[in-house]
C-alpha cells in the first residue's frame, strides 16, 4: 500500500461530481418559495428521461451488481430465468400506478406515498404503522447497501473497508440532503456509469474468455448432469432452481414490484403526462439491458473464473475486477456496482427523512403542525433528519448488527407485501377502506415475515406468494366487512364511480 | 388549465384503461416468456453459443418488451392536464418553470 492504487481516481472524480450536483441543486431549493414541495419530491417537476434513470437507478442494487452475477456464476443459464422478469418492472408500476398518483397527489397536496394513503383512508394507526414499515426497512437496507458497498470498494481499490465505507457513505448522505432533486439527478448519473460499468465488464470478460464460443465450451465441461449436458445451460440449473421459484419471482421482481414505495414516490415527482409515456419507454429499455445484461455476465463469467472463489459466489464479480482489468478499467467498472449502491441508499434515505418529519410527525403532532412550520424550520428539520438517519445508517454498518443484516434480507419482499395491496386496492378498488388495508398489511406481512423467520416454504414457491395472497384475502375480507368510503374519499378517488347527477 | 382538457372524472376513467392495458402487456410477456422456455428447454441448439431458449425468452423477452411499451406508449396512454395542486390559487402558478 505505499503507491496509491491508480483505480482510486475515476472513483474520487465520480464522487467529487455528485457533491457538485448536490450543491448546485442545494442553491436553487434555498431560492424555493415552496420547501417542502422542492425538497421531498423536487417540485414535482422532472422530466421523463430522469424519471426513468431514478426510477431504474433506486431499483438497482448492489445486489444487481455482485450477489445476483455471483449466483448466476454458479447457477448458470438458469439465474437468468429468475432475473428475467425485470424486463417488465420498468414500465408496469409507471403504467399502472403512475398517472393516478400523480393526479391524486396533485388534488390532494400530497408529497409522500403516505401522504396519499393519509388522504385516501384518512387512519391515523395506519400511517403509522406503514410510516414505521417503511423507515425499519429502509434503513435496514440502507445498511445492508453500505455493507455491500463498502465491501467490493475495499476489494478493488485495497482501501481499508471502514475508511472507504466513510468517504463515500458520507458522500451520498451529504448530497441527498440537498432533496430529492439532488437525488433523482445524481440517481440519473449514476444509471449511466452503471451502463458503463456493464460494458467494462462485459468487455473483460469477452475478452479474457476467449469470446462467447469459448465460453461456451469452458462451460459444457463444467457443472455436468446425468444426461451429459452442463446444468449451466438448463433453465432449472439441473433441479436446483424449481420452476416454482422460478415462477414466484415474476411476483417477487416483476408484478409485485408495484408494491415499493421508493417506486411509487417517483409517480408523483413529474412533470406532464408526456414525461410519464417517455419515462416508461426509457425505463424498459435500461432496467431490461442491465438486470438481464449483469445476470448473463455472470454466467459468463464461469468461463473466466474456473473455481469457486474461497470468500463465496459474492467474489466473482470483485474477482473478475481485480484480476482481469488494468487499474484504471477498474476503476472506471467500480464505479458501477457504488453508484448502484448510492442511487439506491439516496433515494430511501431520503423517503425514510420524509417519513420521520413528515408522515410520523403529521400524524403524532397534527395536521397543523407541517402547515404552520415556516420555511425556515421546515428547513433545518428536514436536512437535520436526514443527516442524522444517514448517520444512524453509517454507524450500523461500520459495526454491523445480526439483526439488522437479518432484516436487511426479507426487507424488499416485506415492502412488497405491506404496501402494494393497500395502494392498488386503495386507487382502483372503491370498496377498499381502512380495515381492509390493515387487515391485508398485518396477514400479508405478517405471515411473510413468520415464513421467512421460520424458513418454511410453500411447495418450493417464494414467500413472497404467501405474502402477496394472504395480503389481497386479509384486504378483500377486512373490507367486505366494514362501511364502504365516505362520498368525499369517493369524489376524489373514484369520480368516475359516482352515479352522474 | 388546456383546452379541450378531460372533465376530472374522464380523466378517471382514462387511467383505469391505460392501467389495464399496461397489465395487459405484462401478461402476453410473461406468457410468451413461460412459452418458449418450455417450448425450447429441451432443444439442443446453440444461438450465438448461447442456448436457443434463453435467447428466444430472456433476449427476444427483453425485445418484446421494449417493442410493446413503444406501443402502448403510443396508442394507449393519453395525453391530459395532470391538474393544479391542491391549497395553490391558480394564479400563483405562473413561473413555475
Amino acid at each position: 500500500m505505499e503507491t496509491i492504487n491508480p483505480a482510486i481516481w475515476p472513483v474520487l472524480a465520480f464522487l467529487a461530481a455528485l457533491i457538485c450536483i448536490g450543491a448546485w441543486c442545494n442553491r436553487s431549493l434555498k431560492r424555493s418559495d415552496n420547501f417542502q414541495r422542492d425538497f421531498y419530491i423536487a417540485g414535482r417537476n422532472l422530466g421523463g428521461v430522469v424519471l426513468a434513470l431514478t426510477l431504474v437507478a433506486t431499483y438497482g442494487s448492489v445486489s444487481s451488481f455482485v450477489s445476483g452475477p455471483g449466483i448466476a456464476w454458479q447457477l448458470g443459464y438458469g439465474w437468468v430465468v429468475f432475473a428475467a422478469p425485470q424486463i417488465i418492472t420498468g414500465f408496469f408500476i409507471l403504467g399502472v400506478l403512475g398517472k393516478k398518483m400523480a393526479v391524486l397527489a396533485r388534488r390532494t397536496g400530497s408529497l409522500t406515498v403516505i401522504d396519499l394513503i393519509d388522504a385516501r383512508y384518512g387512519s391515523k394507526p395506519l400511517s403509522v404503522l406503514l410510516a414505521l414499515v417503511l423507515i425499519v426497512f429502509f434503513t435496514a437496507t440502507v445498511v445492508g447497501q453500505f455493507i455491500g458497498g463498502a465491501q467490493i470498494f475495499a476489494a478493488v481499490t485495497g482501501w481499508d473497508y471502514k475508511a472507504g465505507l466513510l468517504v463515500f457513505a458520507a458522500v451520498t448522505v451529504i448530497y441527498t440532503s440537498s432533496g430529492f432533486k439532488a437525488v433523482a439527478l445524481t440517481d440519473a448519473v449514476c444509471a449511466v456509469l452503471m451502463l458503463t460499468g456493464m460494458a467494462t465488464l462485459g468487455y473483460s470478460i469477452l475478452e479474457s474468455g476467449g469470446g462467447l464460443e469459448g465460453i461456451r465450451q469452458t462451460l459444457a465441461s463444467q457443472s455436468v448432469g446425468d444426461d451429459g449436458i452442463s446444468n449451466l445451460f438448463k433453465p432449472d440449473a439441473g433441479g436446483a432452481l424449481p420452476y416454482t421459484l422460478l415462477f414466484s419471482s415474476w411476483l417477487l421482481v416483476g408484478f409485485c414490484t408495484l408494491g415499493l414505495p421508493q417506486s411509487m414516490v417517483r409517480c408523483m415527482s413529474y412533470k406532464k403526462s408526456s414525461n410519464l409515456s417517455t419515462a416508461m419507454i426509457v425505463a424498459t429499455i435500461v432496467c431490461g439491458a442491465l438486470m438481464i445484461g449483469m445476470t448473463l455476465l455472470g454466467v459468463l463469467s464461469r468461463g473466466v473464473v474456473l473455481e469457486k472463489p474461497a470468500n463465496g459466489t459474492d467474489a466473482v464479480i470483485p474477482l473478475l475486477i481485480v484480476g482481469h482489468m488494468s487499474p484504471v478499467m477498474a476503476g472506471i467498472t467500480i464505479i458501477g456496482p457504488l453508484a448502484a449502491t448510492m442511487s439506491t441508499v439516496s433515494s430511501l434515505l431520503i423517503a425514510s427523512a420524509a417519513a420521520v418529519a413528515r408522515d410520523l410527525a403529521k400524524q403524532l403532532k397534527g395536521p397543523e403542525y407541517l402547515k404552520t412550520q415556516s420555511p425556515e424550520s421546515s428547513r433545518h428539520i428536514a436536512v437535520a433528519t436526514t443527516l442524522i438517519l444517514g448517520a444512524i445508517s453509517i454507524l450500523l454498518a461500520l459495526y454491523p448488527q445480526d439483526i439488522v443484516v437479518w432484516v436487511n434480507m426479507f426487507a424488499f419482499g416485506g415492502l412488497e407485501s405491506a404496501f402494494m395491496w393497500c395502494v392498488v386496492l386503495g386507487l382502483f378498488w372503491p370498496r377498499m377502506n381502512t380495515r381492509g388495508a390493515i387487515w391485508g398489511i398485518v396477514l400479508g406481512l405478517g405471515l411473510y415475515v413468520i415464513a421467512m423467520a421460520t424458513g418454511y416454504k410453500l411447495m418450493g414457491f417464494h414467500n413472497i406468494v404467501i405474502g402477496t395472497v394472504a395480503g389481497l384475502v386479509g384486504s378483500i375480507a377486512g373490507s367486505l366487512t366494514a362501511p364502504r368510503p365516505g362520498m368525499e374519499t369517493m369524489r376524489i378517488f373514484f369520480p368516475h364511480k359516482l352515479p352522474q347527477d | 388549465m388546456q383546452k379541450g382538457d378531460l372533465s376530472y372524472s374522464e380523466k378517471f376513467a382514462a387511467m383505469d384503461r391505460e392501467a389495464l392495458a399496461t397489465v395487459i402487456l405484462a401478461v402476453l410477456i410473461t406468457l410468451f416468456f413461460w412459452g418458449a422456455v418450455f417450448l425450447l428447454k429441451d432443444s439442443a441448439v446453440f444461438v450465438a453459443s448461447m442456448p436457443l431458449w434463453f435467447v428466444v425468452s430472456c433476449i427476444g423477452g427483453y425485445l418484446l418488451s421494449v417493442v410493446g411499451v413503444i406501443a402502448l406508449a403510443r396508442h394507449f396512454m393519453t395525453d391530459f392536464s395532470l391538474g393544479e395542486e391542491a391549497g395553490e390559487d391558480k394564479e400563483d402558478s405562473d413561473g413555475n418553470d
